[in-house]
């Protein structure tokens, strides 16, 4: 599936984004997706997961924006491209898909354009054949009379059925690397493993590389090659999906997995964080995770964890841990 | 630069039209009040030796066609048009606001009659109903007011029962419901707060309107009668004179003209925040 | 579970259309004939996707809504033929807590005054009576009393959910419904709140109708869970069974979508077909036809009734006995 050799298709490395040049939302961000796999971004709210998304294709809305680091797409370092090439890159290499599909397309378009639209942008495609091309791509993610369909409205549509749209949209350049924010989290539970193993297919049949936003681990157990796990704007653990799921190092995976997927602690009650996610204005010295950390070294006052952030350990090939209590 | 400079330029980069508005309007209610103290002639003493003079001396904007001092005029005729214009909004927001919040909760056919009301009195222009009031009950400070505000409230009753509707599809109107607060409760102490922004915006931006309506009407010789005058027809009187002396017609005009700009901008500023504070919770940037 | 004793809530064969605007005589079908009853301090489970009516369901079980027909005994009181003076009592004892905390609270009230207003409501005491009891409530759902002079849009999401935890049971209610409680809130947050609503309901022994998408969120807390599929009720049966022995094809399907970690993609893709049809126009026959794996010609024709295969154990579906669990 992975082939270590070739060039990875996506790498970012000690990305920094920042509201203004105040307020660091996401620090030291290290990224790499290696061709054909899943690589699952995984956060709660305020982790940073979204705008670190977000930055990969410059879409970033000010205030926010990238103060350091770099992001290569294909080999094209998009961080110093002109705005010519950055369109290139996103309307080529990258496709997209939003939490919401139904405020992602356009209400007053047909569906079948809005899917042909970049073939006629970045690939010279006459209208006509974008439009056949479009109805080949809504059939492909499995919409039923796909061209009565792709003379429809965005309205007209089901979440799922949108959904699916957008992703024949996002397909339609032929990328190398897709981007899901969150792809299922606006559809209903039934719906969300269809999508799912939609994207999984076409990933198979594509060789396509998937960065999925999510903060839910049981989609990442069943879709993820392997998994990146951010806290309060920084990483703090990535490795492959069987290691993380199964042996995970950092205090703040193991208790996001067993929140995550409600498993009981021994007193009969659910496992729980205590405390409260830290607001992105407020910053914490030494690990971020610290002041909820149950781990005894956190606790300890005047500890290193309280002092100063702990850099990655690496535990095995391709698990980084950034945790004091971890040893290589 | 201090910290109490850099957050001055920073107050003042957020909210520069509701502090330039803010100044003006201050200054000219500083200047109506005081009216008394800076005015140095009786608005309504006639020196017909002075007729149309320009300004110098002590009459520092000139006089008018019957050489009464025009600085002391237009302080005094300002108090008029300002009064009117304020009690008149005053008024209208009063009564529009709780009839249309009102309207919103209930609903059923009590708000569908109401809202016709509105709907008709809408489409009348004030100008013509104060005409039709003042045809049968006579000119003067009380019709003027009750003419304005008749079809005054109108606006601000359809605002209010839009922002009721709105506001009772909201949770915290449910969660009201469920744990058992009263009609009135729920409507002084969740609905008006809410509503009061948007509201109080639209005021400012209304006082404006006003104030040139209340000009108009005084300017038709419908408004406050002589020898007491206001902006409105001050600008009338001069009419005839005005190449002959044109600051007779500029005077009154750039009052109208400043005040009602001043608190439309402090309105604009009210609205701007709204929308800024609106944003900043729906976490939009 | 408390069978023995009479149940806190009965309703029978509720039903609640809500007429479509500008399309004559079509209606959304909300809620089409429920019947259910919840015991003294038990906590039903109601799971269903969005739009299946769950959440009219509940509305019609605390008088907020009334239906088209059937009816709501609580207590051993009818709901619907009660005085307003008398409806306004019964409100102290029946509460609601909803999704999204945040939009529960009005934005423009501090948070102390937010929850003094049922109080004063329901003229329960004097001011510093009320504090004592506001404070003493903040203790049982840990909020430090120091954040009650804030506003809503100072706190986080569990704070709040917390606050509008401790305002509903102020009132000293019998019966609570919460709207999918904890689905705005994130994973670590979200088993702090269930732990609480858990052991709340132990302390005040309440009754709880517990509203979720997500079957997961349910295990932990309820004792019996109902299963609602286009305004009607497909399966009800205790907790273990949902999870362990679900009967009907769509529960099954449903427990798939919530464990995706324990049952993997492949397999919880090709339980279920297609999307929730409308409410407006729900298939003939089993509601869930033409989603089905099993359907037939009877479940295009027959609407399935709601049997009673065990104890406790009721399901609607023509081929119950083809599912094996």
């Amino acid at each position: 599936m992975t082939t270590l050799d070739e060039a990875p298709c996506l790498k970012v490395e000690n990305l920094d984004i920042s509201i203004g040049d105040a307020i660091a939302v996401a620090r030291g961000i290290n990224l790499e997706v290696r061709r054909g796999e899943t690589v699952a971004l995984v956060g709660e709210s305020g982790s940073g997961k979204t705008v670190t998304a977000l930055s990969l294709i410059d879409l970033l809305p000010p205030p926010l924006r990238v103060t350091r680091g770099t992001i290569t797409i294909c080999g094209e370092t998009i961080t110093e491209a002109t705005p010519d090439a950055l369109n290139h890159v996103r309307g080529n290499r990258v496709g997209m898909v939003f939490q919401q599909p139904s405020s992602m397309l356009d209400p007053s378009c047909r569906v079948g354009r809005q899917v042909g639209e970049a073939l006629q942008l970045h690939k010279g495609a006459s209208r006509g054949e974008a439009f056949e091309r479009a109805v080949e791509l809504l059939r492909e993610v499995g919409i039923p009379e796909a061209p009565r369909r792709a003379r429809s409205f965005a309205h007209q549509l089901s979440g799922g059925m949108a959904q699916r749209v957008m992703i024949a949209a996002a397909l339609s350049s032929d990328p190398d690397l897709l981007i899901a924010d969150e792809p299922t989290t606006a559809l209903d539970v039934t719906v969300q493993a269809q999508i799912l193993g939609l994207l999984e297919r076409e990933r198979r049949q594509r060789t396509l590389s998937i960065l999925l936003i999510t903060h839910d681990l049981s989609i990442v157990s069943a879709m993820a090659d392997r998994v990146v796990v951010m806290y309060a704007g920084g990483i703090v653990e990535e490795g492959p999906v069987e290691t993380i799921m199964r042996a995970p190092q950092h205090p703040y995976t193991k208790a996001l997995i067993d929140c995550s997927l409600m498993r009981e602690a021994g007193s009969g009650d659910l496992e729980s964080i205590p405390g409260t996610i830290p607001p992105p204005n407020r910053s914490i010295p030494g690990c971020r995770f610290h002041p909820r950390c149950p781990h005894a070294l956190a606790r300890r006052t005047g500890s290193v964890c309280a002092s100063s952030e702990p850099e990655a350990t690496r535990t095995a090939e391709g698990h980084l841990v950034h945790c004091w209590a971890v040893e290589p | 630069m201090t910290m109490a400079a850099r957050s001055v330029r920073w107050v003042m980069r957020q909210h520069w039209t509701f502090i330039a508005g803010l100044f003006s309007g201050t200054v000219v209610v500083l200047l109506l009040v005081a009216a008394p103290v800076i005015s140095l002639h009786d608005p309504i003493a006639q020196d017909l030796s002075m007729r149309l003079q320009g300004p110098g001396g002590d009459h520092w904007l000139g006089n008018d066609q019957l050489g009464r001092d025009l600085w002391a005029r237009l302080l005094y005729g300002g108090r008029f048009s300002v009064v009117v214009a304020a009690l008149t909004l005053f008024l209208s927001v009063t009564i529009g606001t709780l009839i249309g919040a009102w309207c919103g909760r209930i609903g059923g056919a009590v708000d569908e009659f109401v809202m016709r009301v509105v709907d008709v009195l809408i489409s009348f222009p004030e100008i013509i109903v104060a005409l039709f009031l003042i045809a049968i009950i006579g000119p003067g400070f009380g019709t003027l007011v009750l003419a304005l505000t008749l079809v005054g409230w109108t606006p601000f009753a359809r605002l209010a029962r839009g922002i009721a509707l709105d506001i009772s599809s909201r949770d915290y109107i449910a969660a009201a419901e469920v744990l058992g607060c009263t009609r009135t409760f729920i409507l002084l102490r969740h609905v008006i707060p809410n509503a009061l922004r948007p509201i109080s915006a639209m005021t400012f931006l209304r006082f404006g309107h006003k104030l040139i309506t209340v000009g108009a009407l005084s300017y038709l010789g419908l408004g406050v009668q002589p020898p007491d005058s206001d902006w409105g027809a001050m600008l009338a009187d001069a009419r005839q004179f005005a190449v002959r002396q044109p600051l007779l017609v500029f005077a009154p005009g750039i009052a109208i003209m400043v005040t009602a700009l001043s608190v439309t901008l402090m309105g604009q500023g009210l609205e701007i925040d709204a929308d800024r504070s609106r944003r900043l919770r729906t976490g939009q940037s | 579970m408390s069978s023995t004793a009479s149940p806190l809530v009965e309703a029978s064969d509720l039903v609640k259309h809500f007429p479509l605007r500008g399309s004559g005589r079509l209606s959304v079908r909300s809620v089409d004939g429920v019947t259910l009853a919840i015991g003294r301090a038990e906590v039903l489970g109601l799971v269903g996707e969005s739009g299946c009516g769950k959440s009219t369901l509940a509305r019609l079980l605390i008088n907020q809504i009334r239906p088209d027909r059937g009816e709501v005994i609580m207590d051993g009181r009818d709901l619907l033929a009660m005085r307003p003076g008398d409806l306004r009592r019964f409100r102290r004892t029946v509460q609601l807590i909803f999704q999204n905390p945040e939009a529960a609270l009005d934005p423009r009230m501090r948070l102390i005054d937010s929850l003094m207003a049922p109080l004063a409501a329901h003229h329960a005491g004097t001011r510093d009576e009320c504090l004592e009891m506001i404070h003493a409530m903040l203790g049982e759902v840990g909020i430090d009393p120091g954040i009650v002079q804030r506003y809503p849009g100072q706190c986080s999401g569990g704070q709040l959910q917390r606050i509008v935890i401790a305002r509903a049971l102020l009132l000293r209610p019998k019966f609570v419904v919460c709207d999918e409680p904890t689905s705005s809130l994130d994973a670590s947050i979200r088993a702090q709140i269930l732990n609480l609503l858990n052991d709340l309901r132990r302390r005040f022994d309440l009754s709880l109708l517990m509203i979720s998408h997500d079957l997961r969120a349910l295990r932990h807390i309820c004792d019996r869970v109902a299963v609602m599929y286009l305004g009607r009720i497909v399966e009800m049966a205790p907790v273990e069974q949902i999870f362990q022995a679900p009967r009907h094809p769509y529960t099954r399907a449903l427990n798939a979508a919530s464990l995706l970690d324990e049952i993997g993609l492949d397999a919880a893709s090709h339980l279920v077909q297609g999307e929730p049809p409308s409410p407006v126009h729900p298939p003939p026959g089993c509601h869930f036809h033409p989603r089905c794996p099993l359907a037939d010609e009877t479940c295009r024709q027959h609407v399935p009734a709601l049997e009673r295969i065990a104890e406790h154990h009721e399901v609607s579906c023509h081929h119950w006995r083809r599912t094996n669990p």
